[in-house]
């Protein structure tokens, strides 16, 4: 500030100081108008859900029919969609399918978790032979499509007596052969590198063993991250759908089955129109917890790594 | 002398997973490149056949639809992904530096992720549609908007226009999960460094060069790898947004893995003996091998560039 | 991962030493599965106790239907225990899951099938051939209950080689038909059209009255091609006289001038499709206040979208909808596709289970039990006998021949779009079945939507990009 010190120095500072706020607010007006515009295209599909999900069988079963607002506003279409598809599925109802796709998501996210911070400790931690090696082969197994991994682990998964089973076994089918993804390790991986090592040394002098330093420090620290993996697994269970309908028993397939085989136009011959105000409101009703879920974690996300274990 | 310790019991917290992995997504991965080599694999008895030879790689590289699958391929991974990156970067810079409506943002941001393929699908039609025919339907959003009449994904759409199409489609569906990973990553980073600039009034865009980016490296450089590997499995995004309803995406809109689903579907041998099936896993090893081969260049430039 | 790099270029190196194997060949014997030898004599076991599977995808009202059926099969039959499996929503995601169990050995004993399916499941010699099931003393069928069959829908059955081997029974069936606005038909003195060029005298006839119409519609183009094909003798797909198994044959020119003379109609806006016309179904251009089409072929399975979804003030100013089978190249070539489900049978170690789902899929194509099925479903029962029981011809004298509501008029429709099976048997056409026919199905639907959206400037023009679609669309299949 020094070199505005001349005789007319008042002056210059109060120029400078409206020109920072000129500049502020206009940074700031232009950040809002960036963020509108991004939210206007990105809220239009979720709109457009509503609006099916609102709008009457007669309109939707009229395939030159695209209008921007029901014309019959039928809000009646929540309800009606849960009866429509118990007449769809015979005896599995709405609910079987969400204690199901319940039951699926808890132990592939819990179990998966589990493992992906075991996993990406290791690799961001520890020392072994070959640790680049086991992480570009994790890396690799990410490169295949996912079909040709299905038809290998159909055959595996038959195997072991799962595949249609009418009990536990369609459970493990869904669950466990991926729910150890390097997606989410990899993550978890670069924010563990990211903790300082003199915490990891100054416990190690102290005597602490490996996995309560994982336990007490690491996985504190790294709140954020484990977060945003409940809820990518959470998400990833809720919308399987491939893998779990080719292995599942019909009484025990997920939501993403409820939602894409009940809507058919039951009185029409076999392959009726599909009726997609219920399947919207259907999707709808299905999302919602989604939506709750990530406004109820959101701030667990946003909260960050606390820094107090080292200073400067 | 701690950095050089070797951890054996590593291999504990190893164990369990690598075991799943190994079975459920390392066999796969060996037994494709199995068949690629038997070239009269058959699926439905999951039996070799007699042939162990190439002829699979090479009915591929003669195939010009596999060449136009790559080349689709290669312009969705290098256009839709730095894009969208640099977006979701700047998305969640300018989240973080707003108090008031950020929540509400940052739940709109969401949005896509958690909103049904079923009705992007829908939306995305809607609003690029264009009758072939004049005089029943109307045309879409987009045409209404700017008063087009162009054909952007139907039959007669040319390449750059369904690209286009496409293109937006992906960066639009890729941003949610960035912006998330992003904005967990802003967070980490200590006011103190935000505070010592501001005392030294540095530019925004300064600000952003040294400081914010380096110490979302890491983030950065996950989400870019994690990324191009998903953009080169690109097919769902495709297919949604410019195949025809009920029929099978163009064999001139076909990505490496759209040709990959083609050729598994198919039963039996096709004009020179050699099994559609082995095609497809042969099709499956050269887009891996694609792919290592960037992820490699990819994490080598990261050595240099990340800073934990 | 260097290492491994050039152990992969050595294994290359090794390999392309060690290829070059000489002819390469598909083993192809002329029965696309070979008949199974069930001896003379072969009845089922009373004392073994025997479980069978049956997967499907119907709905929940048709499934209460088989599981009803099952309980009767069980009476009669209380050693054998059958389980069906609502195993997937849709029809390919069915064959998916069988294709997949295939190897695994899991397949179920019975399955709901389309003929392309079944090429595929052939691939692992898996589908039974039953011919020597149905010709068995004890257990087969008689001369008359073959005969009871519509024979179109009977030769289904065989279209997989040129030996006669039976894969598949036909289970419901429903077809395509020609929809029109009676009233309109009436009020201007139209008669329907028993061939194209009167439907379209009828349509130039219309867009002179209404220029911004298009008068005719066809909903699907693959079904077109394949009709079109067979109505004007242009070869699309058949058998090859030495290896005896199914071929493409589209790319000629008979075939090249029956997509001209439709696209000669699109261009004159007298015709129109679904790709068209953004993927709209026609029906919901008739069914308006100012209707856009008048006339339209659509799926038997689509009957009630005539009616249903319309205007209410609409259908009270009299629409009523006309059905008729399809118009011909000539009033003596007509024929039509054939669509619906088949049932299957696997082959399987036991002996007995095969005898089972033999059994058990007898019983649910008895007349009694196919007309039960068509009644809620409309599907066509696939028996002369069936349009004859009592359950039938309750069914036909309840229907209302003078509508006044939507519903009764959508079930008069139905009736009449059944009966049509019944009254015109020797329409029904199926095409060969090999590996390649279901891409050439959806391939030769898509070229037609190319070639008619294609502007030419010239005849000549048009001309060379027809043969060039052609070859490439035939190149592509067969490579």
């Amino acid at each position: 500030m020094i070199q505005y010190m001349n005789p007319s120095g008042h002056y210059r500072i109060n120029r400078k100081l409206k020109e920072q706020r000129a500049l502020f607010v206009a940074n700031k007006s232009m950040t809002y108008f960036f963020l509108f515009v991004m939210a206007f295209i990105v809220i239009v599909p979720f709109y457009w859900m509503l609006n099916v999900s609102f709008q009457s069988s007669n309109e939707v079963l009229n395939s030159l029919n695209t209008s921007l607002f029901p014309k019959e506003f039928s809000p009646q279409n929540y309800v009606s969609t849960f009866l429509y598809s118990s007449a769809q599925q015979g005896g599995i109802t709405f609910t079987r399918y969400l204690s199901n796709t319940l039951i699926v998501a808890v132990f592939s996210t819990v179990g998966g978790t589990f493992f992906s911070i075991l996993v990406a400790f290791a690799l961001a931690r520890l020392n072994f032979k070959g640790k680049e090696l086991i992480f570009t082969i994790l890396l690799a197994t990410m490169m295949i499509p996912g079909e040709m991994l299905i038809i290998s682990n159909y055959i595996t998964v038959s195997r072991l007596g799962w595949v249609n089973d009418d009990g536990v076994g369609s459970f493990l089918a869904m669950i466990i052969p991926f729910f150890i993804s390097i997606f989410h390790i990899y993550l978890l991986r670069q924010t563990f590198k990211q903790i300082p090592n003199e915490l990891y040394y100054a416990a190690k002098v102290d005597g602490c063993k490996d996995f309560k330093y994982l336990r007490t420090v690491m996985v504190p620290m790294a709140k954020s991250s484990i977060i945003t993996i409940v809820i990518l697994k959470l998400m990833g269970a809720w919308n399987a759908y491939i893998w779990p309908d080719i292995v599942a028993n019909e009484k025990y397939k997920l939501v993403t089955t409820w939602l894409r085989s009940s809507f058919t136009d039951q009185d029409a011959t076999g392959v009726g129109r599909v009726l997609i105000n219920y399947q919207m409101a259907a999707t709808v009703i299905v999302t919602v917890p989604l939506l709750l879920m990530f406004i109820f974690f959101r701030k667990y996300i946003m909260s960050g790594i606390s820094r107090s274990g080292v200073k400067g | 002398m701690l950095e050089n310790k070797i951890d054996r019991k590593a291999w504990f917290y190893l164990a369990f997973p690598l075991l799943l992995l190994s079975v459920f997504t390392f066999y796969p991965l060996v037994k494709t490149i199995l068949i690629s080599i038997f070239s009269q694999y058959n699926p439905m008895t999951d039996t070799f056949g007699a042939y162990l030879d190439l002829a699979a790689y090479g009915a591929i590289f003669n195939d010009p639809y596999f060449i136009t699958a790559i080349g689709n391929t290669m312009i969705l991974v290098f256009i839709s992904v730095p894009v969208s990156t640099g977006l979701a970067l700047l998305i969640a810079v300018a989240l973080n530096s707003i108090k008031p409506l950020q929540k509400i943002f940052q739940t709109i941001f969401f949005l896509p992720y958690v909103t049904n393929g079923l009705a992007i699908g829908m939306v995305f039609s809607v609003m690029f549609s264009h009758p072939l025919t004049d005089g029943l339907m109307a045309e879409g959003l987009i045409n209404t908007l700017f008063g087009l009449s162009r054909d952007w994904v139907g039959v007669t759409a040319t390449r750059s226009d369904w690209m286009f199409v496409v293109l937006v489609y992906s960066i639009w569906d890729g941003l949610p999960f960035k912006i998330l990973v992003f904005i967990g990553g802003l967070q980490n980073i200590s006011k103190q460094y935000y505070d010592a600039a501001k005392i030294d009034a540095t530019p925004k865009r300064r600000i952003l060069r040294h400081i914010t980016i380096p110490l979302l490296s890491p983030l950065i450089s996950y989400i870019l790898i994690t990324s191009f590997i998903g953009a080169f499995k690109s097919y769902e995004s495709v297919l949604a947004v410019a195949g025809s309803t009920g029929r099978l995406l163009d064999r001139n809109r076909w990505t490496a893995v759209a040709y990959v689903y083609d050729k598994i579907g198919n039963v039996g041998l096709d004009g020179n003996f050699v099994s559609y099936y082995s095609r497809g896993a042969a099709s499956a090893v050269i887009l891996f091998i694609i792919i290592l081969i960037f992820t490699f260049i990819n994490l080598n430039i990261s050595k240099k560039r990340v800073h934990y | 991962m260097k290492k491994v790099f050039l152990l992969f270029l050595a294994l290359t190196a090794a390999v392309s030493l060690a290829a070059c194997g000489g002819e390469r060949t598909g083993n192809d014997a002329a029965r696309l599965v070979e008949w199974y030898e069930l001896s003379a004599d072969a009845d089922l076991d009373p004392n073994q106790e025997i479980t069978i599977t049956f997967w499907h995808r119907m709905g929940a009202q048709s499934q209460a239907l088989v599981q009803k059926w099952i309980e009767e099969f069980e009476a009669v039959y209380p050693n054998i225990t059958v389980i069906e499996e609502k195993a997937a929503g849709d029809y390919t995601a069915l064959s998916d899951k069988i294709a997949l169990a295939i190897p695994a050995g899991n397949q179920p004993d019975i399955a709901e099938s389309y003929p392309d399916h079944i090429a595929r499941y052939a691939a692992a010699k898996a589908p039974l051939a039953l011919n020597n099931f149905i010709n068995n003393p004890n257990i087969g069928l008689t001369q008359d209950e073959i005969a009871d069959f519509l024979p179109g829908l009977w030769a289904e059955g065989q279209s997989y080689d040129d030996e006669g081997t039976i894969l598949s029974l036909p289970f419901t069936k429903s077809s395509e038909a020609f929809f029109y606005n009676e009233t309109y038909f009436n009020e201007h003195g139209y008669s329907v059209p028993t061939t194209w060029d009167e439907v379209f005298a009828i349509a130039e006839d219309i867009k002179l009255r209404e220029p911004d119409s298009f008068p005719f519609g066809y909903d699907s183009e693959d079904n077109l091609f394949i009709t079109g094909s067979k109505q004007f003798n242009a070869p699309y797909t058949g058998y090859n006289a030495e290896t005896g198994r199914g071929e493409v044959q589209f790319n000629n020119d008979l075939s090249k001038d029956m997509v001209r003379y439709f696209k000669d109609k699109v261009d004159k806006g007298l015709m129109i499709t679904r790709a068209l016309n953004g993927d709209a179904y026609n029906s919901d251009s008739m069914k308006v206040e100012n209707p856009k089409t008048y006339m339209y072929v659509g799926s038997t399975g689509g009957t009630r979208y005539a009616y249903v979804g319309m205007p209410q003030s609409v259908f009270d100013g009299g629409y009523r909808v006309g059905v008729a089978p399809l118009p011909g190249f000539t009033a003596d070539a007509r024929f039509q596709i054939q669509q619906g489900p088949n049932i299957n049978l696997f082959k399987s170690n036991d002996e007995q289970r095969m005898i089972a789902a033999w059994l058990f899929a007898k019983f649910m194509l008895e007349p009694e039990r196919t007309a039960e099925f068509s009644i809620p479903s409309g599907y066509a029962p696939i028996r002369y006998s069936a349009y004859e029981t009592t359950r039938w011809t309750n069914y036909v004298n309840s229907i209302n021949e003078n509508p006044s509501t939507i519903d009764e008029a959508v079930a008069k429709l139905v009736k009449e779009a059944i009966e049509i099976f019944l009254e015109n048997e020797d329409i029904f056409f199926t095409s060969a079945v090999f590996n390649q026919s279901s891409k050439t199905r959806s391939e030769v639907g898509a070229l037609l939507v190319k070639i008619l959206a294609y502007d030419a400037a010239s005849n000549a023009e048009l001309d060379a990009y027809i043969d060039e679609q052609y070859q490439e669309s035939f190149d592509f299949i067969t490579n």
